[in-house]
């Protein structure tokens, strides 16, 4: 009987024959002796029925597990023990390669959390989350491969609930707006949003989908897409930080790596190493590890060596500019609005050093009328694009509470921002303004940290000027103009000069109530022939213009002259509204000039003194400043996005609602194979195997008898119907025989069950596996002892 | 007899082989007489072993008298047929007592029932009177003529046929004598290949194979009280309540099965299991005989019979609505 159940399901090639000799005295031994070896056989069952039902082929490829299984509960405790020690190493290593594998997103993501990869790897806030995932979801593996008997759908809901588990715990978030803030925002991103959140998701994702594969004995290739998905997109993201160029080949070395063990003899590399043993295989294995470490320490050391000589791909580029600034007009333009008092500004600066100037715009272009600001803002998180320049420069941290922000679309510094307390504001990464989106509100208060060049007049004069644009239309009628002031000087002289014309050659600053306004090459000859009289805004636009007419490259700079210090305090209005010019030099940067005309400080600096370039407070910018207390505004996020979050809720309680269905038909029927009469044993391996029967879609109810059923069932699934039929006899047996049942047959009647259900799993398609596994059993839940038992 | 001391010692060692075995031998016997039809043979030893008469329905040709004739020849036994027609006598088939010159008394001559097996063929031809003197004997297993008492041989096994149309000149067994019959079962049509291969098989081999007794009478006795021994249990006992307490209850059905009907059920439902192999009863084992066993019994409503049911059906719809029963311990 026990013969034919085999030969008739299990049709291998010859030389699997050994082995089902094997297991078929595993069976007969495990119903004499009822210590459970029919149990510890049926631990390894599935695979082992996987690898059957694949034909001759995969039969073929996998001649490790296909003869080893059986052997673990054949000759005694020691043997037993030693196969299920190797299906265990097997296993541990197969997840151990899924979370390598799911290291690789984080690898590639990581140029994109740091202002270089290995910053950001360096970091525990980005390492933990992303490879953490990575780790847990293989844990969870695992641990249900190990420790369980759960069907591999229920171990895949696990790995996900335990991923989402994790998300919540580490980086809670809004999930959804991960990938598209990641395309929208400016590198080095927030070690604590959406975008680090879809990093460990997608490391997750990678290592539940590479450990899926191996637990179930495929090809390590099949564990590769979505890592090598998920490394593609971390490259392409990343690739605005510039320096990942290293990642891309990196990458292809680690997959390298592991398609040639994938494709290690027969296509078992893995397993082989784990089951079979042999020094081979093991040196394989310790391959692994040290190509992924070569590659990425090669890469690391000798960045130009592998990195490709073009810019790589940015996929920042796909997609509209992300962020419209709340502010859409000129703030050149809106200087005499300010400088008259008809719009209200109040801003309250704490600083930790004494403020010379407070900037907010800077203008780029001028087209013979305004400046304007050219250039997209990006979103960005809480540190902020670097100037990108050796220059020297000074940090200055200010705290900046707004309490009339009147049309102020800025955020004002020192100097040019590189923190800023307030996430998700737009940063134009060319000029480091930063601007409010319109799409979510102003932070009332914030903390921005910004560098300041630090110029000295003796290193200016040496230094030379960048050269602007060739030859500037808009301007060139001013070049005789020019010319004629600067005299032969050049450089830093020249410029001197011309900010000297006007703040000291006769010009006066407009302090009526109605000051001209416009700073347009109309108002700028007006001023310079006529008037000799004008605002900020047309001395800063006229120097500016000037300078760019002898061919440098300068921009203008609206910003506020705070008044007197109060304490460490100062409380700007609209009328400290002032604007000026910058020029940009080769070694030491933007330089600001300042040509308006002042009776008090007619020309305080040109150039910053030089301070200390690393105060304390700097050392370590993720200590939180002492000036900032916990008072951090509230994120726009948690108050605009109120849907996403009940989504997510939603789509978690769904996941936990379809995991529970495994779970607790697993807990049936643990609690159903605990049951200690033996009769009443055999009549729950039954009741458990027609519930099976039952989730794969064979209707019974409680007038068909147990043959109508088995007969049913054997229609449907030929497979399983062997084991099934003989469970049947044994279920007769014992519900309606005169004789007593021995524990040996509750033993046998449950082993038939495993192998049946087994069976039966593997003849379903996926998507009915997948059906099968979450259909609820309203029968048999809630779960007591009670229930399950009686 | 050395074969059946073979046998019979077998029986201490192991009676349900010693059934099979005996089972096995009268099926492939009768079987050979009539290809093609295993369940009809099948449900008709099964009526032989639970110790009860057969009546078997159906249209004319299809193998009623052969069926009736290989289960008589399989077995080494008496066995007479008795062609029922409109003017057969009660006495004709019970016997008759007859003045003795020589002696001065009145002996009792036997009639064809005074033998193991009775082939009643075309039993609704005969008038009333005579089919109440064969079923009275079935029953009371016993002729009584002139207050002496003379019972019939057991095993008594009664085969009836009778054919459903051609009902002119019929006296339709009325259904309190139907209950007499254990079981009433259809023989059917052959199905293609079994046609085929029976025409093949006249075509070359001529008439039928002359069948030989394969058992002995102490043997069916033997096996007939085996039967009775087989085990059933209380869920099944509960099940066939249910199932009696159903047709009761059937708004098709006017008169439900009778005690009696159900201790038929249960009889038939063990000779089944025996003839499975199995020592104890199972519900499958009811469902299996219950159209057999309760389809006679059963009386439809007017209404029912309006609609055009059947009784088969009604049992069947019954069978399917009858929840089985299972034991503590099995949900």
């Amino acid at each position: 009987m026990n013969t034919s159940v085999m030969n008739g399901n299990e049709p291998g090639p010859p030389q699997n024959a050994p082995a089902r000799g094997r297991a078929q005295g595993t069976t007969q031994s495990a119903v004499a002796t009822g210590q459970g070896q029919g149990v510890t056989q049926s631990v390894v069952a599935p695979g082992r029925g996987q690898g059957a039902a694949r034909g001759a082929s995969a039969a073929g490829r996998t001649p490790g597990v296909g003869q080893d299984s059986p052997v673990s509960g054949h000759g005694g405790g020691g043997r037993a023990d030693r196969g299920r020690r190797r299906m265990g190493a097997f296993m541990a290593g197969g997840c151990a390669l899924a979370a390598v594998i799911g290291m690789l997103p984080v690898v590639a993501f990581a140029g994109a959390f740091g202002r270089t990869p290995a910053e950001a790897l360096a970091d525990p806030r980005y390492l933990l989350p992303t490879a953490g995932a990575a780790l847990v979801v293989a844990a969870a593996c695992l641990v249900t491969a190990v420790a369980t008997r759960l069907p591999p759908v229920t171990r895949l809901t696990i790995g996900v609930l335990a991923l989402a588990v994790h998300l919540m715990l580490v980086a809670p978030s809004d999930l959804f707006s991960g990938p598209f803030r990641l395309l929208t925002s400016i590198p080095p991103l927030d070690l604590d949003g959406a975008e680090l959140a879809t990093v460990a998701l997608l490391a997750g994702l990678a290592t539940l989908a590479a450990a899926e594969p191996v637990l179930r004995g495929r090809s390590v290739a099949w564990a590769l897409p979505v890592a090598l998905l998920g490394t593609a997109a971390g490259l392409a993201v990343s690739a605005a930080s510039g320096s990942a160029a290293w990642l891309g080949p990196a990458a292809a070395l680690v997959m390298a790596a592991l398609l040639v063990l994938g494709a290690w003899p027969r296509g078992g590399g893995v397993r082989l190493l784990a089951l079979t043993g042999r020094r081979s295989h093991l040196i394989v294995a310790a391959a692994v590890p040290v190509v992924v470490a070569a590659g990425v320490a090669a890469s690391l050391v000798l960045p130009g060596v592998l990195a490709p000589q073009a810019r790589p791909v940015d996929a920042r580029e796909l997609v509209p500019q992300p962020v419209r600034p709340r502010q859409v007009t000129s703030p050149l333009a809106e200087f005499p609005a300010l400088h008259r008092g008809r719009t209200k500004v109040r801003l309250t600066v704490t600083a930790d050093r004494p403020v010379t100037r407070l900037r907010y715009a800077t203008l780029t272009v001028f087209d013979g009328t305004y400046w304007t600001a050219a250039g997209t803002y990006w979103r960005a998180g809480t540190r902020l694009p670097d100037p990108g320049d050796n220059a020297p420069r000074a940090t200055v941290t200010e705290r900046v509470r707004v309490e009339e922000p009147g049309t102020l679309g800025m955020l004002v510094s020192s100097g040019r921002p590189v923190e800023v307390s307030a996430p998700g504001l737009g940063v134009n990464p060319d000029t480091g303004d930063v601007v409010l989106p319109d799409d979510r509100p102003a932070p009332p208060e914030y903390t921005v940290r910004s560098v300041v060049p630090s110029t000295d007049p003796a290193r200016l004069a040496v230094d030379q000027p960048a050269p602007g644009p060739a030859r500037d239309p808009t301007v060139a009628t001013f070049a005789v103009d020019a010319k004629k002031i600067a005299g032969t000087e050049r450089g830093h002289d020249a410029l001197r000069r011309l900010a000297d014309h006007f703040a000291r050659g006769g010009y006066a600053e407009d302090s009526s109530p109605t000051p001209p306004s416009g700073h347009g090459n109309w108002q700028i000859r007006r001023l310079m022939e006529k008037t000799k009289n004008g605002t900020a805004e047309q001395y800063a636009s006229a120097f500016a213009v000037l300078a760019r007419s002898l061919g440098y490259d300068v921009r203008v700079v609206v910003g506020f002259l705070p008044p007197k210090r109060q304490g460490d305090r100062y409380r700007i209005t609209e009328r400290d509204v002032d604007a000026w010019a910058e020029v940009r030099f080769a070694q030491a940067g933007w330089v600001p000039f300042h040509p308006t005309p002042r009776k008090e400080s007619p020309d305080e600096a040109e150039a910053v003194p030089e301070e200390d370039p690393a105060p304390p407070a700097d050392s370590d910018p993720r200590q939180p400043d002492p000036a900032t207390p916990a008072s951090t505004p509230p994120e726009p996020a948690t108050t605009t996005a109120p849907p996403w979050q009940w989504s997510l809720l939603a789509v978690a309680a769904l996941l936990v609602a379809m995991a529970a269905v495994p779970i607790l038909k697993g807990a049936v029927r643990a609690r159903r194979r605990r049951t200690a009469d033996p009769r009443g044993r055999v009549a729950a391996a039954w009741r458990e195997t027609l519930d099976r029967y039952a989730d794969a879609g064979l209707r019974t109810v409680a007038t068909t008898t147990a043959g109508e059923a088995a007969t049913a069932a054997a229609t449907r699934f030929p497979a399983a119907a062997p084991a099934t039929g003989e469970l049947l006899e044994l279920v007769n047996l014992a519900m309606y025989g005169a004789h007593e049942i021995s524990p040996a047959e509750g033993e046998r009647a449950w082993a038939l069950a495993d192998t049946a259900r087994a069976r039966l799993r593997s003849a379903l398609p996926f998507g009915s596996k997948v059906v099968a596994a979450l259909r609820p059993r309203w029968g048999t839940f809630p779960i007591s002892r009670r229930a399950a038992r009686s | 007899m050395k074969t059946e001391e073979s046998l019979s010692t077998s029986t201490d060692a192991d009676p349900a082989a010693y059934f099979a075995a005996g089972h096995a031998a009268v099926r492939s016997n009768v079987e050979r007489a009539l290809s093609g039809k295993p369940q009809a043979v099948r449900m008709a030893l099964t009526c032989l072993f639970a110790g009860g008469h057969l009546l078997v329905e159906d249209v004319p040709g299809v193998g009623k008298t052969t069926l009736a004739k290989a289960i008589a020849a399989s077995i080494e036994a008496s066995w007479h047929r008795i062609q029922f027609t409109p003017d057969l006598l009660p006495t004709d088939i019970t016997g008759t007592t007859v003045y003795d010159q020589k002696t001065g008394t009145f002996d009792f001559r036997q009639g064809p029932v005074f033998s193991h097996v009775v082939l009643a063929d075309e039993i609704n031809r005969a008038s009333p009177k005579t089919q109440s003197a064969l079923l009275e004997v079935m029953e009371e297993r016993q002729v009584t003529v002139d207050g002496r008492a003379h019972p019939v041989p057991t095993p008594f096994l009664v085969v009836a046929t009778q054919n459903p149309i051609d009902l002119q000149g019929t006296y339709r067994l009325p259904e309190a004598q139907l209950d007499r019959f254990l079981l009433r079962i259809a023989v059917g049509y052959p199905d293609l290949a079994a046609e085929r291969d029976l025409i093949m098989g006249r075509a070359r081999a001529g008439a039928p194979p002359e069948l030989r007794p394969v058992v002995t009478v102490d043997q069916i006795r033997w096996m007939i009280e085996y039967v009775s021994r087989v085990y059933v249990s209380e869920p099944v006992a509960e099940y066939v309540a249910r199932i009696a307490e159903a047709t009761r209850t059937a708004s098709q059905l006017q008169l439900g099965i009778s005690p009696r009907g159900s201790l038929a059920l249960v009889r038939t439902a063990q000779a089944w299991a025996a003839c499975e192999g199995r020592g104890y009863v199972t519900p499958d084992d009811v469902k299996a005989v219950a159209e057999a066993a309760l389809a006679h019994r059963l009386v439809l409503a007017p209404q029912a019979e309006i609609d055009g049911l059947t009784a088969a059906g009604v049992v069947s719809e019954i069978m399917s609505r009858v929840i089985v029963p299972v034991p503590a311990g099995a949900r």
